[in-house]
């Protein structure tokens, strides 16, 4: 029993192995998912289909745990507030801090949700359970939303993979138990674009042809001999990859196809570069990109931190709104603002930094039909306890999902066959909506 | 005759079936857990050593009300729903699986899996039963009813607008989806969206005009980066529920605009990078549906922008990549292609 087990997996990894060995070596394709839904992509989708508002999501991750009174819940004049001051907004009677003055001049199109609580209170534990609604434990791994987007919805381009993730810093983005496809398409740096994925200039037209016919007859007698899901799976990805390979939406991973001036206003750094990469590749139908943002984990000299972080990340979002905007995108697109925790009300002393805050925090989201200029939920007058509409990570990722049209009701087996739903037992905030 | 003599027979044959008991909790259920659950899943206690024992995964099954209140994650008894309950779930995995409840000892039997999952299809009666004291109420949060929130404006209108079309034109449709992707709108209703995705270098006038067959179904156009002109107008005007239409990064102008006038259920049009210019926009006037309008990057000017919004005061006319203060002055990116 065991034993078998233990060979199943062997066999798993050289299938993989087999795939991308194969695919880097033919293809020039390094880390490419498998990219398979072409069929779903034009016709019904399989699941039960709820009306939806938003089709595609850009989801800011802020790695680390961003402090909530520092950026997006000030509480001015207490003694928790420390140097930095809360500043209007064009939304009425919504604050945010100081750093946050180009942001401030859109906040009419934000709703912020000041009440968020985790129960985890440790990085990897908080990660894991804001990107797929459960806690880390025992063996199983869940699919983080962007999976479930691409299991459950399929691509919208056929070309393109549903699910991007942008940046390094947190891995929680992952197919869990769905099929490999629904992995995101990772990619390191924005500037880079999609590494290898042109013929090689060696490699003519004619000779390419002919590899990949020649590949073909390999593939189709190890699929007869193989003929498992997973194999079928890979042998999509060939024909998905070759099909990406020749097509104008390679374009979209090309940030240098925008104008300088717009690319120094998205910001100078991998996050404001990933950002403009993540409104190319909505544009050209991709569902899910994730943009991940690191060192908010601010247990010492919390204050210099923010000084440093919060100015590019303002001009960043300000300019990424404003961009959606004046291209009719931020209809359709949800963008959201997450972490994983907030940080300690109460300054620790001696170093000027705060710790770990799973009990309140603030994350936001804009566009894809939510009603900016609007708090939701609210926080004691020190920023310390949820006092009202507390909202659970579940919570959130079931708004999210729900903004997406996913049946939140809807149960999927693991292949262990234990039942699992989009966002566990999460409800979303319609009043964010509307 | 033939019908009542295999009535018979089926009363017959499947006693199962027509006679079989509501399980009793008590009697039949409460044995198994006792047996083979709670020694992990009950009220904390002290072992031999004096050191507390918590229940795994906060998960007590010793009492109705902590048995409907779950685990530490969340529900693990739906009932009505063997398939949403963990606490049956989880005994039927394979027994290779490190999750199998119990989690020590032989998995239960099949006969004993089909009793907890019989009983919990039958909506998990306890009984007289509630075992020992549950959580306390407030733990007991009110779980809003799922989602039967009014549906937003946007999805009313679809559902509106669709109430008089009928569902017709599935051949041409079946020929149009070799070039387009098309999806319902709305899951309830005929109406449809249309866009061109990876497509967009082999979408003409003329692939455009295969919608025709079926344009009163189509609620939204989207044609981003294709390769159309103001010629595309002709089958565009013929789409009388069209409320969203996306012509961004076109050759389309002044002369399309002017035919699609007609449209009176338009309430977004997308125009950035198009030929459009003053001249154009006259044709909008008129359009009160219009909320929405996406001007940047077209040939318009501030006065053309301004006599539009005055026409249309209820609209978000946007024109000007409004960058906030101070970042810098970006000049529309125009002409890239
Ligand atoms: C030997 C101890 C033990 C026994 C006996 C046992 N469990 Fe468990 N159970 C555990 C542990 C430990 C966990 C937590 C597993 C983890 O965290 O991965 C758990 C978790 C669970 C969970 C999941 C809770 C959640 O939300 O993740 C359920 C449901 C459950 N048990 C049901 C049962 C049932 C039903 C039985 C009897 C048929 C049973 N258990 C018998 C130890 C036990």
């Amino acid at each position: 029993m065991r034993f078998q087990k233990n060979a199943h997996r062997l066999d798993d990894v050289t299938r993989r192995d087999f795939v991308t060995g194969a695919a880097r070596a033919f293809l020039g394709l390094g880390t490419l998912p498998l990219l398979s839904g072409l069929a779903r992509a034009v016709g019904d989708d399989a699941i039960p289909l709820r009306p939806t508002t938003a089709r595609h999501v850009i989801y800011l991750y802020m790695n680390g745990g961003m402090s909530h009174l520092d950026t997006f819940d000030p509480k001015p004049g207490k003694e928790t507030q420390g140097p930095i001051e809360a500043i209007a907004t064009r939304a009425d009677g919504v604050q945010i801090s100081q750093y946050f003055p180009n942001l401030a001049q859109q906040m009419d199109k934000v709703a912020l949700i000041s009440s968020m609580f985790s129960s985890q209170g440790a990085h990897a534990q908080g990660q894991y359970f804001m990107h797929t609604s459960y806690l880390l434990r025992g063996t199983i791994r869940h699919p983080s939303l962007g999976a479930w987007v691409s299991r459950m919805r399929g691509r919208l381009n056929p070309s393109l993979p549903a699910h991007v993730a942008i940046g390094g810093g947190s891995n929680d983005a992952s197919c869990g138990f769905l099929e490999f496809e629904h992995a995101p398409l990772p990619i390191g740096n924005p500037e880079a674009g999609l590494q290898n994925s042109r013929r090689p200039q060696t490699v003519d037209a004619e000779t390419f042809d002919r590899r990949q016919a020649r590949l073909a007859q390999m593939n189709d007698a190890f699929a007869d001999r193989y003929d498992q899901k997973q194999v079928r799976a890979y042998d999509k990805m060939y024909e998905q990859a070759v099909r990406l390979m020749s097509s104008e939406d390679l374009l979209a991973f090309d940030i240098n196809q925008e104008p300088p001036s717009l690319r120094e206003a998205y910001g100078d750094d991998p996050f404001g570069q990933g950002c403009l990469l993540a409104r190319r590749l909505v544009e050209h139908g991709v569902r899910y990109v994730e943009v991940g943002n690191g060192g908010w984990d601010t247990h010492n000299e919390n204050f210099d931190a923010m000084a440093d972080k919060c100015p590019p990340l303002d001009r960043t979002l300000a300019t990424l709104l404003a961009d959606l905007e004046s291209r009719g995108l931020l209809e359709e697109t949800l963008v959201v603002l997450a972490t994983e925790f907030g940080r300690t009300p109460t300054i620790v002393a001696g170093r000027n930094g705060r710790n770990h805050y799973p009990q309140a925090f603030t994350c936001w989201m804009t566009g894809g039909g939510v009603r900016g200029g609007q708090r939701y939920g609210r926080t004691d007058a020190e920023g310390r306890e949820i006092v009202e509409n507390k909202v659970t990570v579940p919570d959130i990722n079931a708004t999210i999902a729900h903004a997406l049209g996913l049946p939140i009701d809807h149960v999927m087996t693991s292949p262990s066959g234990r039942p699992f739903q989009v966002a566990d037992k999460g409800q979303p905030v319609t009043a964010l909506f509307g | 005759m033939r019908t009542l003599r295999s009535l018979i027979l089926l009363l017959f044959l499947s006693p199962a079936v027509v006679a079989q008991e509501r399980v009793d909790f008590e009697a039949e259920v409460l044995p198994i857990l006792e047996k083979r659950c709670l020694s992990c899943h009950r009220a904390p206690y002290e072992d031999s050593t004096g050191r507390t024992k918590n229940p795994k995964a906060g998960l007590r099954l010793d009492s109705r009300g902590w048995m409907l209140h779950g685990s530490d994650t969340g529900a693990v008894l739906v009932p009505g729903q063997p398939d949403k309950s963990l606490m049956y779930q989880l005994t039927v995995l394979p027994d290779d699986d490190a999750d199998i409840m119990p989690a020590k000892g032989k998995p239960l039997t099949k006969a004993q899996t089909d009793l907890l999952q019989r009983w919990i299809s039958e909506g998990a009666d306890f009984g007289a039963w509630t075992g020992r004291p549950g959580p306390e109420v407030t733990e007991q949060e009110e779980t809003p009813a799922p989602t039967s929130s009014p549906l937003p404006a946007k999805l009313a209108v679809w559902k509106a607008l669709g109430e008089g079309v009928r569902p017709a034109g599935e051949s041409a449709l079946t020929k149009a989806r070799r070039n387009a992707q098309i999806r319902l709108v709305l899951p309830d209703g005929p109406l449809l969206r249309v866009e061109y995705l990876s497509f967009e270098a082999d979408t003409d006038d003329d692939v455009v005009a295969e919608l025709t067959g079926f344009a009163d179904r189509i609620a939204v156009l989207r044609l981003a980066r294709a390769q159309v002109s103001d010629a595309v107008a002709a089958t565009i005007v013929r789409m009388k529920n069209l409320t969203h239409l996306d012509l961004r990064e076109t050759e389309f102008g002044d002369a399309g605009l002017n035919k699609i006038r007609g449209l009176s259920e338009l309430r977004s049009v997308n125009l950035f990078e198009t030929n459009v210019s003053d001249r154009g926009l006259r044709a909008l006037e008129k359009m009160e549906s219009l909320q929405d309008v996406y001007l940047f990057g077209s040939n318009v000017t501030d006065e053309g922008v301004a006599r539009l919004r005055e026409h249309l005061p209820n609209a978000k006319v946007r024109y000007e990549l409004e960058l906030p203060e101070g970042i810098l002055e970006t000049t529309p990116n125009r002409r890239r292609r």
